[in-house]
């Protein structure tokens, strides 16, 4: 997981090649003004969706990845995403679902991290991750960038 | 998992979760309350979960229009 200032983010530019893209979308969208949904970026590779959510009583579970990485930032209000590194959890719940593309965990997170305006979170398929309800109100970004274009190691 | 809707109704969530559930979609629903119901769904499944409940709305409102307005007018007395 990385956990990133979007007005400093040189590291990522550097680091991730698809972040570029990432950049410029998110320096020219009007989130305000745009419709809950799909946006493509650079088609099934890199692709954000943007989702209002509201504050509710309710605990999401740990949930990981292996086709895409996601980017969970906050455009208006804030919200938390609680942590666990995937190969430390024990107790899965629903086993990696291909299609889908998630697998779920009944561990308890490690970690939480307050995803403000302004911030990004970055969590890699090693990234056991839970995304909470907010507080109040809050409209969010969550980009998904496939895993393929990482460079290879 | 982000909220998909709010129903005050069980029926109506019971009604969209069995939509849901036909075309795939996983999804959590919490009770807040005696009468809050609350559907939640994985971002990457909202847009398709919103076109479920967009043709539900849709099917509703043809249900609607397909009732003819009655001709009362049959039921007229003759001998007036």
């Amino acid at each position: 997981m990385i956990v990133e200032q979007l007005n400093s983010s040189d590291y990522l530019t550097a680091s991730l090649p698809w972040w570029t893209k990432v950049q410029e979308f998110l320096s020219t969208s009007d989130f305000s003004a745009m419709p809950a949904g799909r946006v493509d970026i650079d088609g099934d590779d890199l692709y954000a969706i943007v989702a209002d959510d509201f504050a509710r009583e309710d605990k999401c579970y740990l949930e990981a990845h292996r086709r895409y990485i996601d980017v969970q930032i906050a455009c208006e209000g804030a919200f938390d995403i609680l942590w666990k590194p995937l190969s430390a959890c024990t107790n899965e719940r629903q086993a990696y679902d291909e299609e889908k593309d998630y697998c779920l965990m009944n561990d308890d997170a490690t970690t939480r991290v307050s995803v403000l305006p302004g911030t990004a979170v970055i969590l890699f398929p090693d990234d056991a991750h839970a995304p909470q309800p907010p507080a109040n109100n809050v409209r969010k970004v969550v980009v998904k960038a496939a895993v393929s274009l990482m460079p290879r190691t | 998992m982000i909220l998909l809707a709010s129903f005050s109704n069980e029926l109506e969530a019971q009604l969209l979760e069995s939509q849901l559930q036909d075309a795939g979609i996983d999804f959590k629903t919490t009770q807040e309350g005696t009468d809050a119901f609350k559907l939640m769904v994985f971002e990457d499944d909202l847009d398709l979960a919103k076109e479920i409940m967009a043709a539900r709305t849709l099917e509703d409102n043809d249900f609607i229009a397909d009732i003819d307005e009655p001709n009362l007018d049959e039921f007229a007395d003759d001998a007036i």
